[in-house]
């Protein structure tokens, strides 16, 4: 297939790129600064970086008249909503809009768990590719609130006829990114171990881009929404004792529960919407839906991922770690 | 309101606020940002082309929130469509184009204000009050330094990403000049970083007004990000920062020979509760934009009475006129 991958010079592009590539598939990769470029480059020395930008018009649009399909991963992940809308939803838009033109019909998208309604209950704490999205996204977090915005795009383009896989991985990590994978939040040199014995909703880099790129070969796929997440998710305290076993530095660990820290969350939430009309901006940390997403004591489980694409998680936490060390710079 | 970025969330704040006001309809070239704010702040209806957005919605103010290069074409439009316009700086590029935009309002006697907006924080009230009751005398020197994040693009503007903060610079050195025509002007500018996209995106600039004189730095480089101001007169000085209020003061007086410790004393009681002050309105989100909102409600005070705008014609061609001049001065 020729792909085209938005997104390519990043984390988990560049995986995706190199396991598309390494498949047989022609790689053509969208990426907005050279240094991007020569990350793509090392990842996967065949495919073609296209500098540019999703919001401008570019050579990126040329591309697109070649490619039978879009692997969808950029996004703006830093700043407020109007930050985060540019790079995330005005993107995906003029995206929609060119592939449209172009004749694209196949599009692999890259959502995030973050989508989900973390206030409705779920059975058996079961979160799972249909448990119900969130209801009340202008109180979430930037970054949900322009995921939601740009899975909704998304939705509606399918709806007009194109095909479209929905892929939301779980906390990825892997080389570079070894212990910002949801662990929990850190304050300077302390790391707030929030419910650490919970098991968490990881997924390894190549793991996860092995998924992706699945999602695009398979037509089985297409109207698919996949949740990713590997096998053997550890709990943020075993995580935290497996990197320091292999010599990474992990901050001190203050034990918070879950419960605790919820039960306070909730009551400056409260007051915040009561007393100051819900302006009181705070960290992420302190905001419930953001808490719950990250903590709440859930399973999640990935049988229709691999029954769907006939996935499985290609390493275990142990040899995953070994590889990401291995590829660190 | 045609433009429904960042700075839209202040206006669509004014708008929800007003009892005076109904907003009719919002405009942008992007769906998803229309339907956001129509979701977020109960705009009734979103548009994508301005044309159709002014025959639909007939509104009688526009607020014009686009990229630069497109006021000029957009503020015509509504003027013609009989709308007054509240336009985001800089309102046009040039003194010229914005001569042929305020003849164009004069003829229909319909107003078209430029968001001169910091002149209304409240830093700048305290300054000013400073100003008028006497206690710094007549000011000599004004000294404007922001340290802001700049556009990643040009804006196709002739001094490149310098002109998304020049006009707010400019205003405020003429209004602390007290409005006189300024008789030098000294610039240069330059590039900093790899990136050739702002074009320029560092200025340092002096103007001279009779015995008086400005010095404006603005650069995207320095950290933290400030808008200082610091004022020297005859008989004191005084300094503030919009984007991290506190004010600070000192005063020469022959009558009170210890005008200058209780003034220390002042100004460090003045620090601290400043501290707690900024914390808490950082929370609250209580920005420094919050001028921004109170010119709006001036402005269409100045519609609803016929009395005069809170920003002049006169103020925003004389800040257009030391635009051309700093750019004419750093490009020679």
């Amino acid at each position: 297939m020729r792909l085209f991958i938005t997104g390519a010079g990043g984390f988990v592009g560049s995986h995706v790129a190199r396991i598309a590539s390494d498949r047989g598939h022609a790689v053509v990769g969208l990426v907005r600064s050279n240094s991007s470029a020569a990350t793509l480059r090392r990842a996967a020395p065949d495919a073609e970086p296209i500098l540019g930008d999703l919001r401008r018009p570019g050579g990126w649009f040329e591309a697109l008249e070649r490619t039978d399909a879009v692997i969808h991963l950029v996004a703006t992940k830093a700043g407020n909503v109007y930050d985060q809308f540019p790079g995330t939803v005005i993107a995906t838009e003029r995206l929609l809009a060119e592939m449209k033109r172009a004749g694209v019909r196949r599009l692999v998208h890259i959502s995030t768990f973050s989508v989900y309604d973390y206030e409705a209950p779920v059975s058996e704490q079961v979160l799972a590719e249909d448990a119900p999205l969130a209801q009340r996204p202008l109180g979430l977090t930037a970054y949900t609130q322009t995921k939601l915005q740009q899975e909704r795009l998304v939705r509606e383009a399918a709806a007009a006829g194109l095909a479209v896989t929905i892929i939301r991985p779980g906390a990825v990590w892997g080389g570079g990114e070894l212990w910002d994978a949801g662990l929990g939040h850190v304050l300077g040199p302390l790391w707030l171990a929030v419910g650490d014995g919970v098991t968490r909703k990881f997924t390894y880099v190549e793991n996860c881009a092995e998924a992706i790129v699945l999602a695009a070969e398979r037509d089985e796929a297409i109207g698919q929404t996949l949740n990713i997440v590997d096998d053997d998710a550890p709990t943020q305290r075993e995580y935290a004792r497996m990197l320091k076993q292999h010599g990474i530095g992990v901050p001190t660990g203050l034990r918070v529960p879950f419960a605790f820290l919820r039960a306070w969350v909730g009551v400056l939430d409260r007051v915040n919407a009561k007393r100051f009309a819900g302006r009181a901006r705070v960290p992420d940390i302190l905001n419930p839906t953001s808490l719950d997403a990250r903590f709440k004591r859930l399973v999640y489980p990935n049988t229709r991922a691999k029954a769907v694409l006939g996935w499985n998680p290609r390493y275990g936490l142990e040899e995953g770690l070994e590889r990401a060390l291995a590829q660190r710079p | 309101m045609i433009g429904c970025g960042a700075i839209s969330a202040s206006h669509l704040r004014f708008l929800n606020a007003s009892t005076d006001v109904d907003l009719v309809a919002v405009c942008d070239a992007s769906p998803s940002v229309g339907r956001y704010a129509v979701e977020a702040f109960g705009a009734p209806q979103s548009f994508t082309d301005a044309e159709e957005m002014l025959a639909k919605a007939s509104p009688e103010v526009v607020h014009v929130l686009t990229p630069p290069a497109t006021h000029q074409a957009l503020i015509e439009l509504a003027l013609k469509a009989g709308a007054h316009v509240y336009c985001e700086k800089p309102i046009t590029f040039t003194a010229a184009e914005l001569e042929h935009v305020q003849r164009l309002a004069r003829e229909r006697a319909l107003r078209c204000i430029e968001g001169h907006n910091y002149r209304f924080n409240n830093q700048i009230r305290k300054l000013d009050s400073l100003i008028s009751s006497g206690a710094l005398g007549e000011i000599h020197w004004v000294g404007l330094d922001l340290a802001v994040p700049m556009p990643d693009s040009d804006l196709g503007a002739p001094g490149g990403a310098l002109h998304d903060y020049i006009t707010h610079a400019s205003y405020l050195a003429l209004h602390y000049l007290g409005d006189r025509s300024f008789d030098d002007v000294r610039a240069r500018w330059a590039l900093v970083g790899d990136d050739p996209g702002p074009r320029y995106n560092d200025l340092t600039a002096v103007v001279g007004a009779g015995k008086a004189c400005a010095s404006i730095r603005i650069s995207g480089s320095p950290r933290p990000f400030c808008f200082r101001i610091n004022l020297r007169g005859t008989a004191g000085g005084a300094e503030t920062d919009l984007f991290q209020p506190y004010l600070h003061v000192e005063r020469e007086d022959r009558d009170a020979p210890l005008r200058p410790l209780t003034d220390q004393a002042a100004n460090g009681a003045r620090l601290i509760a400043a501290s707690g002050r900024n914390f808490c309105e950082k929370v609250l989100q209580h920005s420094p934009l919050h001028g921004l909102e109170r010119l709006l409600g001036l402005f269409y005070e100045s519609i609803a009475t016929g009395g005069p705008s809170p920003v002049t014609d006169g103020q925003v061609m004389a800040t257009s006129r030391l635009i051309d001049a700093i750019v004419a001065e750093a490009s020679s």
